[in-house]
């Protein structure tokens, strides 16, 4: 085999190792699973109280 | 020539170095950038990432935290009163509370009730969705006191809603006023 095979051989498997480490790292940051967030901390929604209800049934009676 | 003779004679042909040089320079940085560079960047890229999904994470866990954290200080401010929504519909129908709030409306206004009845109760509920009792009363009285009377029974805490009222005149009352007999059904609420 002669040496100038022999180059294009080593960059070929340079180039082949290059590539595929940019691929790999591609699919690392784009595929990876994200962490679940628990569905009942995810539902949690912003209340509201009506106090004016408290009001009015503080008017009345209890009898 | 022996082997020795020939790898002196290859290494002082400057071609021959020239490729050398290059080969070994490409094979071992394939061999780092393989067992090296890539599990060095695939770690630090696979952190990063983790790093932004778990930011995502904690923005929403942050979020449900603060709702929570709103809603128990509203709680907080109005827990001496949350009795008053266990009085306006408490858990389970109490008809005997019922029963005495309507007797004491009749006192108070000065009706007499001659009928009381409580309809059908249904005690399987989930305890999620307000139900409802009906009272059926027949109140006497003057106009004046049957008004008060359901005046009185609209004033009092437990939730009730009239379903049917139906006004009868009996003639004169005994201080000479118009004498009316009631008939109430009322519809009571409870969890």
């Amino acid at each position: 085999m002669k040496q100038k095979e022999l180059l294009i051989i080593s960059v070929t498997v340079f180039i082949t190792i290059i590539t595929w480490i940019v691929a790999d790292i591609y699919h690392i940051s784009t595929t990876q699973k994200i962490v679940p967030v628990e569905a009942s901390m995810a539902t949690v929604k912003k209340t509201t109280i009506d106090t004016s209800v408290l009001d009015i049934l503080q008017a009345k009676t209890n009898e | 020539m022996n082997t020795k003779d020939l790898i002196l004679k290859l290494t002082q042909d400057t071609k021959v170095k020239d490729y050398s040089y290059a080969i070994l320079f490409f094979l071992i940085s394939s061999f780092f950038a393989w067992f090296v560079i890539k599990p060095v960047l695939g770690i630090a890229f696979s952190l990063d990432r983790q790093k932004k999904d778990l930011l995502v994470v904690d923005a929403v866990y942050e979020k449900s935290l603060n709702e929570l954290i709103d809603t128990q200080s509203k709680l907080e401010l109005i827990r001496d009163r949350v009795r008053l929504l266990d009085e306006a519909l408490p858990a389970g129908p109490q008809t005997q509370s019922v029963l005495i709030s309507m007797q004491s409306a009749a006192a108070k206004t000065g009706v007499s009730m001659s009928k009381i009845s409580i309809a059908r109760i249904n005690l399987k509920t989930k305890g999620t969705t307000a139900e409802t009792f009906s009272v059926n009363a027949q109140i006497d009285g003057s106009f004046a006191q049957a008004q008060s009377f359901i005046r009185e029974l609209m004033n009092q805490r437990r939730i009730k809603t009239i379903k049917d009222l139906r006004l009868i005149s009996v003639g004169a009352s005994e201080q000479s006023l118009p004498a009316v007999r009631v008939n109430v059904v009322v519809d009571v609420a409870y969890l």
